[in-house]
């Protein structure tokens, strides 16, 4: 409930989306995508929704990479299947842009799937920011991730 | 012709202005909340302009609350306890406070105005932040992505701070960076170089703060901060000490150990377990080292997590958690100084307190 | 419409000729303020006196100002105007009264200028003759009306939000135009009442 409450904000014509969009803009998150938020947002939705992905799923399962790596203190750290995980952590916190009154840790994880090779890097804003309201960044912002990547890393696994 | 245009023109243009002065005088009723008089922990009082939040009405005063989100209600560092004259909690701060903080009545001061005559309460050492301006005058590397930056107080001329404090650095606009944002460093310094601090900072990838100061500001640049902030200094308590830092971490108790009088080392005698990863990441070894043979009873002890082959590296190694596993006796009488990151924090903080160390002396700074 | 009483334009706007639920005006707040029954109440407040003042201001204006000088066809802009000063009076007075009220309402607040609801109801006041006393009237009873269904809403979602299931996909704005078909549905019930336009 709480979930995909929290992320029914892409769908209604929610009219902080404005305010929203400039907060974003002005923290680079969309960095060079000159679509209105609203299209991104619709259109990686699009794409969530054609490779019927499941995001409570998936990132629920960047928590726990997230989770598991911290305990490497910076170092790389294997799980019992097979990830190689490293989260970079850095003191304090980053408020969300998304004015959601959320704080994010300064964490960068990157993860290798050791099996097949694919990797995935992420930040934690990033992180909350698909999860609470389905936006996965402008297209040209440093931590912005195709849902297809996402898709496929989490495919089959 | 000259009438078609004229007429409708003039007469909208004087609807427009009728309106415009009708709330110009509402604006001059409803909004002037004239002087009201604010009271600060029952004994300073100001006499300000009403209808600002508190947040920027005691900016005004030179009375800095920190803050890092601007005002937005997303940091909740901005807390001030309300004694008298807000009205109810907004659906803004709801969020931010725990039931225990709106029952003693903490608000968010960046949310709340003052309308009529209040008092608040803010912790007595906010009356010594202040906003100074600076000049960068050294940059030293450190290490590939660790920087040391020696900035010289412009106005005021000096600060008072403890060792183990932080400023919150504000970045300027830059590049196409158009938002202002701060965020917070510890000095590395002694408190008794009055007219100048020193931050180490190490690169964060696309970081909005470290990517200015690190390919943006150059040597005599001038820069914004506010402090000295925070609670992490060194206790007076004639304990043994055990310093634990990884990274830029090291700042804090730099500055702390630094601060410190050779008998007092000599008698608490701190050891100083510092993590990195391999020798590249290291820094400083060699004033370490110095400070070791100037300061009988001090030890400093680096561990590298993972040493490279052509490191060469005969000291400790495995992570910091692992080394203070090695090294802590158990049911030690000492305190503990930790700084790092918060997963570094979590992982010493649970090996000191199996050690058989009480949390309340434990003293880390988490920046939230 | 000189023939039609005052009274029964009042009723008329509130139930059977409700500007929300039988014309579907004003849905963009109606959908996203409409969380809380408080805060609908506020809003709901706040466009009833807007409503108020502006239908008779804009009657002033258009038959005192725009009919004589020619100039009807200017009627949506000076309405506009008129409509946005006085969503700026009752900013002002609602952040004098009541900083919750204001801090509930934030954005929404400036959105009233943009609510067709408030621009429809002036344009009907000129669209149906009405006299003076008329528009104030509907002016009033629209406004009403509009608090009316959505607090009604507000009060439906929020027994909702801790007993209902509803289908993921239709969580949110889905099911609310639903709940909002339904009870324009129920207000049909109304027309033998009395019935205007």
């Amino acid at each position: 409930m709480t979930n995909s409450n929290d992320r029914d904000s892409r769908h209604t014509g929610d009219p902080r989306i404005a305010e929203i969009e400039q907060e974003l803009r002005l923290g680079n998150y969309l960095k060079d995508d000159d679509r209105p938020l609203a299209r991104v947002l619709e259109e990686d939705a699009d794409a969530v929704s054609r490779l019927n992905m499941d995001l409570d799923e998936i990132t629920s399962r960047m928590k726990r990479f997230y989770d598991l790596g911290r305990a490497g203190l910076g170092d790389p750290v294997v799980t019992d299947d097979d990830f190689e995980i490293t989260v970079r952590e850095d003191r304090g916190i980053i408020p969300s842009p998304w004015r959601d009154h959320y704080a994010a840790p300064k964490a960068i994880i990157e993860v290798t799937n050791l099996k097949n090779g694919k990797t995935l890097k992420f930040s934690m804003l990033g992180w909350h920011l698909i999860r609470a309201h389905g936006f996965f960044q402008g297209k040209g912002s440093p931590f912005r991730i195709e849902p297809r990547e996402l898709h496929d890393f989490f495919e089959e696994t | 012709m000259i009438n078609a245009l004229l007429v409708p023109g003039l007469s909208m243009a004087a609807l427009a202005a009728v309106l415009a002065v009708i709330i110009l005088i509402a604006e001059r009723y409803l909004l002037d909340y004239g002087e009201v008089d604010l009271t600060i922990n029952d004994e300073k009082k100001f006499r300000v302009k009403g209808g600002n939040t508190v947040l920027s009405t005691l900016k005004d005063q030179h009375i800095f609350i920190p803050s890092a989100c601007g005002g937005r209600a997303t940091c909740a560092y901005c807390k001030v306890k309300a004694v008298s004259g807000f009205g109810d909690i907004l659906p803004t701060e709801t969020p931010l406070l725990t039931e225990e903080e709106i029952v003693d009545g903490i608000r968010l001061s960046c949310q709340i105005k003052i309308k009529n005559d209040v008092a608040i309460e803010i912790p007595e050492e906010l009356f010594y932040i202040k906003e100074f301006r600076a000049r960068a005058a050294k940059i030293i590397d450190l290490t590939y992505d660790i920087k040391w930056f020696h900035l010289e107080l412009i106005e005021p001329d000096t600060i008072e701070f403890k060792a183990g404090q932080y400023i919150q650095f504000q970045t300027p606009e830059y590049g196409n960076q158009s938002e202002s944002v701060y965020r917070a460093y510890s000095m590395c310094n002694v408190p008794s170089a009055k007219n100048r601090i020193e931050l180490m900072v190490r690169l964060v990838p696309e970081g909005i703060c470290t990517t200015y100061l690190f390919e943006y500001m150059k040597e005599s640049d001038e820069v914004t901060f506010t402090g000295p902030f925070g609670e992490f200094y060194l206790r007076d308590s004639g304990r043994p000490m055990i310093c634990v830092a990884g990274g830029t971490g090291m700042a804090p108790i730099r500055s702390i150990l630094r601060t410190m009088p050779r008998e007092e080392i000599e008698k608490r005698r701190p050891v100083f377990f510092f993590g990195a990863r391999s020798r590249r990441d290291l820094f400083m070894l060699d004033e370490w080292r110095e400070f070791e043979r100037e300061n009988p009873g001090f030890t400093f002890i680096p561990a590298l997590s993972r040493p490279d082959q052509e490191d060469e590296w005969e000291g400790e190694t495995g992570r910091i958690t692992e080394v203070l596993t090695r090294h802590v006796d158990e049911d030690s009488d000492a305190e503990a100084y930790l700084c790092g990151s918060p997963g570094m924090l979590d992982a010493c903080l649970s090996v000191l307190t199996q050690k058989g160390l009480p949390e309340d002396r434990i003293y880390y700074d988490k920046f939230e | 419409m000189e023939g039609t009483d005052v009274f029964v334009i009042f009723f008329a706007s509130i139930f059977t000729n409700n500007i929300l639920l039988s014309l579907f005006l004003g849905m963009c707040s109606y959908l996203s303020v409409s969380r809380e029954l408080k805060t609908s109440w506020g809003l709901g407040l706040a466009v009833i006196f807007v409503m108020t003042c502006t239908s008779v201001v804009n009657y002033l204006v258009y038959y005192h100002l725009l009919v004589p000088l020619g100039l009807e066809y200017l009627r949506f802009i000076a309405f506009i105007i008129v409509i946005a000063a006085f969503v700026q009076l009752v900013e002002m007075v609602i952040d004098r009264v009541s900083s919750r009220l204001y801090s509930s309402l934030g954005i929404f607040l400036p959105l009233i200028t943009v609510n067709c609801a408030i621009l429809g109801a002036s344009l009907f006041m000129v669209i149906r003759k009405y006299d003076f006393f008329q528009s104030l009237a509907f002016g009033l009873g629209s406004g009403i009306g509009w608090a009316l269904a959505i607090m009604a809403l507000a009060g439906l979602r929020s027994k909702m939000k801790r007993r209902s299931k509803v289908i993921p996909a239709l969580e949110g704005p889905g099911v609310v135009l639903i709940i909002t078909g339904i009870i324009a549905l129920g207000f049909i019930g109304f027309s033998g009442l009395v019935q205007i336009g």
